[in-house]
């Protein structure tokens, strides 16, 4: 309820709905926190459309117990081929705000197909962080799509898991287990926390579940995708874990072929920098790891009115399509390097991406 | 007479055939050493431009050793006959390498004169584009380019014109491709 009530006052007066959130909040805060910090908080759900493509509905709770009933379960959407193959787990949410990772996911659970191996889709892999807007940022709270089912919302969510669901922020955080030390709020961020901690803080438990996925399932391909600010240097790049780095190349110099420019880098060295998941997860699991970066305007330094789904540089589709594509070209690389011929990972998009027109994704949303 | 015309004619189109011929080897073997099999693909910056190298080495069948740390002695040690060198900086690379940017400096200049006691010839690419055109990068294009007997550059990594200016004043011959994959059938035709 309160969430819709945000939505319908956003427009017209978003200092009302400023002082309306922060009031309801503040009312509420007393309530609300020795709930969550009995952990008996229920995830925040979001509206996706699965279709036949999804075989099965599991949670992130399923890999690692501690999780559920938690703010930090989510939705891990299952989709297998006829044709037995590899393993892929695709992540968006990691950083909730980077929307196109979000609606890029979505739109793989809504309308992919695949023909071989599975496909494990987390599309809010930090659901903490997708449960609130950060207010510091003058980007809408909310995007909607008229589709022909109607309009269809998704929230623009945080970078950081909700302070709220976390114990207080720590002075300098020491990552687990390197020890190498953040500023006290990356405690918070997902990708800062990589391999997790079975008994730590909910984002490193929030970790911890991954890694536990990655391992039980026998993930070949682990692929995080991200947004970046238009002006940073990491924008439109594939950053690939060392063993990666082979795949990635192939992937690039196709994808240059079809006429679309991607940065490629690898992982900083494991004694230089700690916690990212192509760093992590090509460390600590058998798993080819990437993590794919896109430009969103609504990042950065954000001033006024930013256009978040038809901006005219970096409008939602293209940076949709930038996502999936990458995908695309990471997996066929894999198949023709991969050893085993019997790990194939074969995705049907069902989707034009290159006809998108007008807002584009409408369209396509179930 | 009519005969005679033709036997003419023949031996003018041969003798005009020989010449193009001449010219053509003696232009060749002015400006590039043969390039033969096996080669080392090595990196000049430890950018991924090497890793690329070698997917495209893949693809036309060259056979390679793949070093983008490759020392002088390594080179001593290896049964190869062209150094394919992949110029790009890339701070993770080097920090990957455990390499800070003078002693990979260094390593490439031991390798290099190494590469030449042993007349090994050196290709230069350069197909990352314009992205991989940073203050580092350009430190090692001005620097090993020069020594080079070939250049293969991607366009954009070009737009200044950087790497012609470099053939130009060196004399060497350089090969410009729109897209990264397009330096596999020049490696193909130029190496035997
Ligand atoms: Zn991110």
């Amino acid at each position: 309820m309160q969430n819709i009530f945000k939505f319908n006052f956003y427009r017209r007066s978003p200092k009302l709905l400023l002082t309306l959130t922060l009031s309801i909040v503040l009312a509420l805060l007393p309530l609300v926190t020795p709930a969550l910090a009995s952990g008996t908080a229920e995830p925040t759900s979001h509206d996706i459309r699965p279709r036949y493509g999804v075989r099965d509905i599991g949670w992130l709770s399923d890999y690692h117990s501690g999780l559920r009933n938690t703010p930090g379960d989510t939705r891990v959407y299952q989709m297998s081929g006829d044709k037995q193959g590899g393993a892929v787990l695709i992540l968006g949410g990691t950083h909730p705000n980077e929307v196109a990772s979000v609606l890029a996911a979505v739109l793989l659970v809504e309308n992919a197909k695949v023909s071989a191996g599975t496909v494990f889709v987390i599309p809010h892999a930090n659901n903490s962080a997708s449960s609130y807007t950060d207010p510091r940022h003058d980007v809408p709270e909310w995007l909607e799509f008229e589709t022909e089912s109607g309009t269809r919302t998704f929230r623009y969510g945080a970078r950081y898991t909700n302070p709220e669901h976390q114990e207080k922020d720590p002075k300098r955080f020491k990552h687990y287990p390197s020890g190498f030390e953040f500023k006290g709020k990356e405690s918070r961020n997902l990708n800062r926390v990589h391999p997790g901690k079975k008994d730590g803080t909910l984002t490193q438990q929030i970790s911890f579940a991954l890694f536990q996925l990655v391992e039980k399932e026998s993930v070949d391909v682990v692929i995080d995708m991200h947004e970046a600010s238009p002006g940073w240097r990491l924008a439109n790049s594939l950053i690939c874990h060392p063993d990666a780095l082979e795949i990635g190349s192939m992937a690039k110099m196709d994808m240059e072929m079809e006429g679309t420019d991607i940065k490629l880098e690898q992982s900083q060295p494991a004694d230089k920098f700690h916690g990212l998941s192509h760093r992590e997860f090509g460390d600590n699991t058998d798993a080819y790891a990437f993590l794919i970066e896109s430009i969103n305007p609504g990042q950065g330094d954000v001033s006024g009115d930013v256009k978040i789904i038809n901006n005219p540089e970096h409008p939602l589709k293209d940076r949709v399509k930038f996502q999936l594509s990458t995908i695309q070209y990471i997996l066929s690389s894999y198949n023709i390097m991969a050893a085993d011929q019997a790990k194939k990972i074969e995705i049907q998009l069902n989707v034009d991406l290159a006809n998108l027109k007008g807002s584009g994704l409408s369209r396509i949303l179930r | 007479m009519k005969k005679s015309k033709i036997l003419n004619s023949a031996v003018l189109a041969l003798t005009i055939l020989g010449l193009v011929f001449a010219i053509g080897t003696a232009d060749e073997e002015g400006e590039s050493p043969s390039f033969e099999q096996p080669i080392l693909i090595t990196s000049i910056g430890q950018s991924p431009g090497a890793m690329m190298a070698k997917v495209l080495a893949k693809r036309v069948e060259l056979e390679f050793v793949f070093e983008p740390t490759a020392t002088a002695e390594q080179l001593e040690e290896m049964d190869v006959n062209t150094v394919v060198a992949v110029v790009g900086a890339s701070g993770k690379g080097l920090g990957a390498a455990g390499l800070d940017i003078d002693d990979e400096i260094s390593r490439v200049n031991e390798l290099i004169c190494k590469a030449n006691e042993l007349e090994i010839p050196l290709i230069v690419m350069h197909i990352e584009g314009a992205q991989r055109r940073g203050d580092m990068s350009n430190q090692l294009i001005n620097k090993f380019v020069p020594e080079s007997y070939y250049i293969i550059v991607q366009k954009s990594g070009n737009d200044d014109g950087l790497f012609t200016q470099l053939s130009d004043e060196n004399d060497i011959p350089i090969k410009q491709v729109e897209k990264a994959a397009g330096a596999a059938p020049i490696l193909d035709e130029l190496i035997d």
